[in-house]
């Protein structure tokens, strides 16, 4: 047991694939759900806006991004978009591509959290004279970030769980490091489970941090 | 309540010990035997073509590499392989269960592709492969790379210190032609890939990808030329231009051992 693990993670130094993929993996889905949350609050404004133009653009955004399966679109953003562009760097593609597709569930995580705030809330913001924009910022988004914490915490766990697709544009990510550890040595069981258990370990971090921040922010509720 | 999850449990227990057949037996001794069989290859090659179209009923599984199909066959899921002769010689000589059935029923000859109308890359190529094979050093590297007692030695071979690339894509898990040697991938295709951006003037990068997105990211320009054991099919030169051929091949069937 022992020995089948030396021969398949530690001889030739293979394992040191593994902490590279995981670099890259943490890498794109970071700066993935960066970008997914800064493009989920643009579209969810426009979303609940009273312009028209700006619901469609979002709606049409929104559709499209979460109707299409991300291996796809990951696939469309680099073999049709960007590399005939001229943007080969692979890794650069699958941060923008996972961000735009994180961006379409960030889009409707926030606009529930939005709409889910008291109207009240608004009316009471505008009639003490605060503008539409200052109500919204200093108002509603701090009590509807409150209530999309859980949901906001499940998306980025799926957006790193999902980034394991993207060895399918060339990129080196975890899983990728573990595939090119099992076509070295014909072993499928450790390579594999070792991924499973570093994705595992991932996500139990971040879940227990984010439950750590959601208890900081409960302690200015009054209700507990 | 219990008594019902209690026989659920049960069917699902007793289904799942049915369903776990055991590894059929199965005798393959040419490609005619294939005929029926549950065979496995690796996703847009020429083996894979071949299944569809010259082989009557075989229910075809196809794997992103060639040792994902090995690990199938070792489990007992597929009946046999259909793959290129190296890698399956390499498959079989790390795995003492598998052996190979070698019926010559399909020789081809691997070429390196490049974008279409893409002729100064492709003249270049053609200039090292032609240089390669009158200097000896082709020999050289046949020698590195498929030697007859088995231990493959890499040769090395200097860059040459550039800062334009030009990029090879490649899928490794193909021995001997490109696989990985802890970290780094090696093969022959990968050491002809290094004189030829050489011989052109430019840094090579080895980009890994599977096999069956190498035309894609080739037409979509995300790599310069493919080095993975691509053989130069009719259907291929529509999409891409080939170089001279490299190496001659053929597809062999690889299967498991009888027991004895």
């Amino acid at each position: 047991m022992w020995q089948s693990f030396y021969d398949t993670m530690i001889a030739q130094g293979r394992w040191i694939l593994i902490p590279k993929g995981l670099g890259v993996t943490l890498l794109i889905a970071f700066c993935a759900i960066l970008i997914g949350s800064i493009l989920g609050c643009v579209f969810a404004l426009f979303k609940i806006s009273k312009r028209k133009v700006l619901n469609i653009i979002a709606d049409v955004y929104v559709t499209v991004i979460r109707g299409i399966p991300m291996a796809t679109q990951l696939m469309i953003f680099y073999f049709v978009i960007f590399s005939p562009m001229g943007m080969s760097n692979a890794v650069l593609v699958a941060i923008i591509s996972f961000g735009i597709n994180s961006g379409a569930y960030c889009t409707e995580i926030f606009r529930a959290g939005i709409q889910g705030v008291d109207i009240g809330q608004m009316e009471a913001g505008r009639s003490l004279g605060l503008s539409w924009w200052q109500t919204m910022c200093k108002i509603i988004l701090p009590q509807a970030f409150k209530t999309i914490l859980p949901t906001y915490t499940s998306e980025f766990i799926i957006l790193i769980k999902e980034t394991s697709v993207a060895s399918f544009i060339a990129v080196v990510d975890l899983q990728k490091a573990c595939d090119n550890i099992r076509n070295a040595t014909y072993n499928a069981w450790i390579p594999l489970l070792s991924c499973a258990v570093i994705y595992l370990c991932l996500t139990l971090g971040l879940t227990k941090l984010f439950s750590l921040i959601e208890k900081r922010m409960a302690k200015s509720d009054r209700s507990k | 309540m219990k008594k019902i999850i209690g026989v659920i449990s049960v069917a699902i227990f007793v289904l799942g010990m049915t369903s776990c057949q055991k590894k059929s037996v199965v005798v393959i001794n040419s490609a005619a035997d294939l005929e029926g069989k549950k065979i496995g290859c690796q996703a847009g090659t020429t083996g894979e073509l071949y299944l569809q179209e010259s082989v009557k009923d075989a229910k075809i599984k196809s794997f992103k590499t060639g040792i994902d199909a090995s690990l199938d066959l070792k489990n007992g899921a597929i009946d046999a392989i259909v793959l290129d002769e190296l890698p399956a010689k390499e498959i079989v000589s790390r795995n003492p269960d598998l052996t190979i059935v070698n019926d010559n029923f399909m020789t081809e000859s691997y070429a390196i592709a490049v974008k279409k109308g893409n002729t100064e890359l492709l003249e270049s190529i053609n200039k090292t492969i032609a240089d390669l094979k009158s200097s000896g050093k082709y020999e050289e590297l046949i020698k590195a790379f498929m030697p007859v007692d088995g231990n493959i030695v890499i040769p090395e071979i200097e860059d040459i210190d550039s800062e334009n690339v030009v990029k090879m894509g490649t899928n490794a898990a193909f021995p001997p032609f490109e696989f990985i040697l802890g970290t780094d991938i090696v093969g022959f295709d990968v050491s002809m890939g290094k004189m030829i951006a050489n011989d052109y003037g430019k840094k090579l990068k080895v980009i890994d990808m599977a096999f069956d997105g190498l035309i894609a990211a080739l037409q979509s320009g995300a790599i310069d030329f493919i080095a993975a054991g691509m053989t130069a099919t009719e259907e291929r030169r529509q999409n891409v231009d080939f170089s001279e051929s490299y190496y001659e091949s053929n597809q062999v069937i690889i299967v498991r051992k009888p027991v004895q």
